[in-house]
């Protein structure tokens, strides 16, 4: 099954690009295009051998991660990222950090921890805060209201 | 339930506490600006002639304006991804961009969606240029510009002319010699002038439309046929320019800085004096003639003439040469 | 020459200058840790501080800096997957692997000390090569960048025994990415679905972070080893910090042939350190009698790869001074520097400014030195810092270096999407068994191999037929053959390897090299 959805994945990436393809000068299309149409025929013999070779998994021989392990990854990367245009760099941060620190505990939480995860949270996002907006002259995403 | 709660106010402090030190940073009213540090942003890679250009400047600039100013890079696309960002930036003068014509002109013109219009983007002040300059290997046959038009005319197409990038001023540079002496040569653009003399002094071209300040750097390993300028220039005294050798191209890339087309005219106005009074530095002026850039001074509206003027140029060649969709 | 290389060697061993040189290089380590900060960034913002010195102290403290930031990138890829720079990123291959193992004491002793050499070696083809090297290193014209590329990409073959199908499959996907944004010859608008922003293309760096350290991230989260550190076995063995020095070092075979192969790569314009660290990986693993541990914690791929991206500092100053080409990105700032001090590179400056010359090109070989001590003590500090954090905070801690790293090369949220994009891509692609590795490879060079081509084709316009000039140029013609030789080699030496199994022990394990390349 891997083999067929790996293939197919890729057969719908082609697909996306092919669609855009527009191209203003005489040789602007020569790479895109022959790399387009390799990556698709190579894809397809991904899913052949899928189709036609039950025996390999065609997944990755690694650890398997739990559902919810992963759907909880996800979410906060997805929420830390997207939330920086709006809370900035920093608010983000601290609160993300915290939140990821806490969630990454195996017993409930008490206040202590609470409180520790804030401070490790406040240290290392302001450190970094401070480093690159007053030694290197970087501005980091602000707050926005 | 009782640590979450905490956990929740304890955010819910922190919040408060950042925005009330977010307000206080506040205050860009224009009356007394620059208040704070001022950041001058290249849409290009550092190393490159308008860094050189702004570190010239960045010393002279803080004394004169009382405040740091910070050179950052935001590269991409040609330009064109740091001048969309200008074009969405706050209109306070704290965030200043160095804007090159023809880049500017030509990105919106050829390619549909730019992110920015010429008109979004406000020149403060055009303060240097580089003229277009054609180079031969030191070893090639080519003496002058005619045996370089007699050359491509036995050859048509046939001889390669290498230059920084496309739809910059090197590029329309080898369209308007062309269009000129009616000669069909072939452009190759390289990502950047590095690149581009590695392959003149390789021979992997024929020739190089560069800008002046390689004439200098390369010394005699290339041959300078002409230079894109009225007279002939302080700097290179010995290099013919195009018009004494028959054909009228004046052409180059010009460096200046811009901002949002809201910024306040006094703020506008401070940055001009600013600039103007850096071109006016005598180790500034020394550095550029020994670099072999022109020292220019256009405020806000001979920038808008000139890139109008260029505009209509650029504008009649490519559509006669069918660039234009 | 002598004369002025001696003179050079008593002007470095100032008090003052040592403590410029350490300055540099420490500084340099710092930013090059810093995903995000490459470099060419760490120079040029480096730069304005120079003005206030006079011109030998200002060139020196940048050419250490830049020595300390290439070997600095080798801390982050080692031990948190994250290549500080893209020089670095074929020493995440197997450095990180060694960190997982208990070992990254052991990888970070070995990546200082493959600077270190590679660092001297550089400087040595600098001093002794420069003029005829650089002459060669012209006559790399379009058509060899493009095979260049291409041998780049053979690499592929070797980085994915396991399926090489899967490999070349990645290699292609990253070959496709690169092609969005502005068409490098041509200037087309490709591929930006509807986002002005990405005329820019996708942004290397941000894309390193999220395809090396996005997937790392999600797997430490969604793990529930909560509290545990990450193991740290060289704490408990009884190795020595000597000892594994002395075991880097016996490795001279890879350290000479990988610092060649830095220097020859950093001549080349346009090249530099993302794609030497990558060719020695390759030629270290292809020369290896255990070819199938590279990926899983084989020092000798930290090695090659850090030995390589040190040299190309000193092979990038060959054309640089020589002939005011630059050779690598920082080396184009460098350039701007010399130039603003009214000194034209070229043949007769190593004659009119004989002293100041051979004091710079002295000061980095006197910071290749340096990055032993320091790297010994404060990167094996920031090595036992990381290792003694709980998970707990190491993967937050992580993410806000990706987050920051990503956003800073362009000060744009944007690269952040994409940095955590291509990261969920990657994780995904991963469990299909595509690695991130082929990815990054394809990415890096597909620029490159597409300029070559279309080059190619508009100088040799003249020609009858001028695809036809890919084939008959002297140098394309060796790099043909390296190409075949590169890509069929990793098949040759796996039949190798079952001829000698079979013949010893016939109950080994099918399957052992299949994880080769995972990353």
């Amino acid at each position: 099954m891997g083999n067929i959805v790996g293939g197919l994945a890729m057969l719908g990436l082609c697909l996306v690009f092919w669609v855009q393809r527009d191209y203003s000068s005489d040789n602007g299309g020569l790479f895109p295009d022959a790399v387009m149409i390799t990556l698709a025929v190579l894809s397809l013999f991904l899913v052949a051998r899928g189709v036609f070779w039950r025996t390999e998994t065609g997944w990755d021989a690694g650890e398997r991660l739990g559902w919810g392990g992963l759907a909880r990854a996800f979410l906060l990367l997805a929420a830390w990222v997207a939330s920086l245009p709006l809370l900035g760099y920093v608010v983000g941060g601290i609160v993300f950090f915290t939140l990821m620190a806490l969630l990454m505990r195996t017993e409930r939480p008490t206040l202590k921890n609470v409180a520790l995860d804030l401070t490790v949270a406040f240290v290392v996002v302001g450190g970094f805060y401070l480093a690159f907006t007053r030694v290197l002259f970087v501005n980091l995403p602000e707050l926005f209201i | 339930m009782n640590s979450r709660r905490t956990l929740l106010s304890l955010i819910g402090m922190l919040g408060v506490a950042v925005l009330a030190a977010g307000c206080s940073a506040g205050g860009d009213s224009p009356a007394g600006y620059p208040e704070k540090r001022i950041d001058y942003v290249l849409p290009f890679d550092p190393g490159g002639e308008s860094d050189i250009t702004a570190r010239l400047q960045q010393e002279l600039l803080t004394d004169i304006l009382g405040q740091s100013v910070s050179v950052s890079y935001k590269p991409g696309g040609g330009g064109a991804l740091g001048w969309s960002e200008l074009t969405r930036t706050a209109p306070n003068g704290y965030t200043i961009m160095g804007s090159n014509l023809p880049h500017i002109i030509l990105q919106p013109m050829l390619r549909g969606d730019a992110g920015y219009a010429t008109e979004d983007i406000k020149q403060v002040y055009i303060f240097q240029s580089t003229p277009n300059a054609l180079l031969v290997p030191a070893d090639s046959d080519i003496q002058d510009l005619d045996d370089f038009v007699a050359a491509a005319k036995a050859k048509p197409g046939g001889l390669s002319i290498g230059g920084s990038g496309d739809f910059t001023a090197n590029h329309l540079g080898a369209l308007l010699l062309g269009d000129l002496a009616d000669i069909d040569v072939t452009y190759t653009p390289f990502t950047g002038t590095g690149t581009a003399v590695a392959a003149i002094l390789g021979g992997h071209v024929d020739g190089l439309m560069s800008y002046s300040p390689q004439v200098i750097q390369l010394g005699d390993q290339v041959r300078a046929i002409a230079v894109a300028t009225d007279e002939r220039m302080d700097a290179l005294p010995d290099v013919p320019t195009f018009k004494e050798q028959g054909y009228d191209l004046v052409d180059g890339a010009y460096r200046g800085i811009s901002v949002p087309t809201d910024t306040p005219d006094e703020v506008v106005e401070t940055l001009r004096a600013a600039f103007e009074q850096v071109n006016q530095d005598p180790g500034l002026i020394a550095a550029f003639k020994e670099q072999a850039f022109v020292l220019e001074n256009y405020g806000p509206e001979e920038a808008a003439e000139l890139t109008a003027e260029r505009a209509s140029i650029y504008e009649d060649l490519l559509d006669r040469l069918g660039m234009l969709d | 020459m002598f004369d002025l290389l001696g003179q050079g060697l008593l002007a470095n061993l100032t008090p003052a200058m040592l403590l410029l040189v350490l300055v540099g290089t420490l500084s340099g380590m710092t930013i090059g840790a810093m995903p995000g900060l490459s470099a060419t960034m760490g120079v040029a913002l480096l730069v304005p501080f120079t003005f206030a010195m006079e011109p030998t102290s200002g060139l020196v403290l940048l050419g250490a800096f830049y020595m300390g930031a290439i070997y600095g990138g080798s801390f982050t890829a080692i031990l948190v997957n994250a290549p500080g720079t893209p020089s670095s990123i074929a020493s995440a291959f197997d450095g990180y692997p060694l960190t997982k193992k208990g070992r990254s004491e052991y990888a970070i002793v070995g990546a200082t000390m493959g600077s270190f050499v590679g660092g001297i070696i550089g400087v040595i083809a600098l001093i002794f090569l420069a003029p005829p090297l650089a002459q060669f290193s012209l006559r790399f014209g379009p058509q060899e960048y493009f095979w260049v590329a291409i041998f780049g990409l053979t690499i592929i073959a070797s980085l994915a025994t396991g399926s090489l199908l899967k490999g070349l499959i990645g290699g292609l996907f990253g070959l496709l990415l690169a092609t969005v944004g502005i068409a490098p010859v041509g200037g087309d608008v490709r591929f930006i679905f509807g986002e002005s922003t990405l005329q820019g293309g996708i942004p290397l760096v941000p894309a390193l972070i999220g395809l090396f350290t996005i997937p790392e991230i999600i797997s430490l989260v969604a793990r529930r080893t909560r509290d545990a550190t990450i193991a740290d076995d060289d704490q408990q063995k009884k190795d020595t910090v000597w000892g594994m020095v002395k075991d880097v070092l016996s490795r001279w075979g890879n350290l000479l042939r990988s610092s060649l192969i830095g220097a020859a790569v950093g001549i080349l314009p346009g090249a530099g350190g993302s794609i030497a660290n990558l060719v020695a990986y390759n030629e270290a693993k292809r020369a290896s009698k255990h070819p199938e541990t590279f990926g899983t914690g084989e020092i000798d791929g930290v090695i090659a790869s850090e030995t390589a991206n040190n040299a190309t500092v000193g092979g990038g100053f060959i054309p640089t001074l020589t002939l005011g080409v630059p050779g690598t990105p920082p080396d184009a700032i460098i350039l701007g520097v010399l130039l603003l001090h009214g000194l034209r590179p070229g043949a007769q400056l190593f004659e009119t400014s004989g002293p100041l010359v051979y004091t710079f090109i002295i000061a980095l070989a006197v910071a290749a030195v340096m990055m032993v001590p320091v790297g010994l003590i404060a990167g094996r500090g920031l090595q036992r810092g990381i290792m003694a954090l709980p998970v707990r905070y190491l993967a937050p801690s992580i993410t806000v270096l990706a987050i920051v790293g990503a956003y800073a090369i362009r000060n744009s949220v944007f690269d952040v999407f994409i940095m955590l994009a291509l990261g969920v891509v990657a994780y995904l692609l991963n469990r299909v068994g595509i690695g991130g590795a082929p990815i990054v490879l394809g990415l890096v060079l597909g620029t490159i191999a597409e300029t070559g081509l279309v080059q190619g084709i508009l100088t040799s316009s003249g020609e009858d037929l001028p695809w036809l000039t890919f084939f008959t140029r002297p140098i394309s013609i060796v790099l043909i053959v390296m190409c075949v030789v590169s890509a069929v080699w990793p098949f040759v030496q796996k039949r190798r390897a079952e001829a000698r199994r079979a013949q010893a022990v016939p109950a080994v394990p099918v399957g052992q090299s299949e994880r080769g390349g995972k990353n």
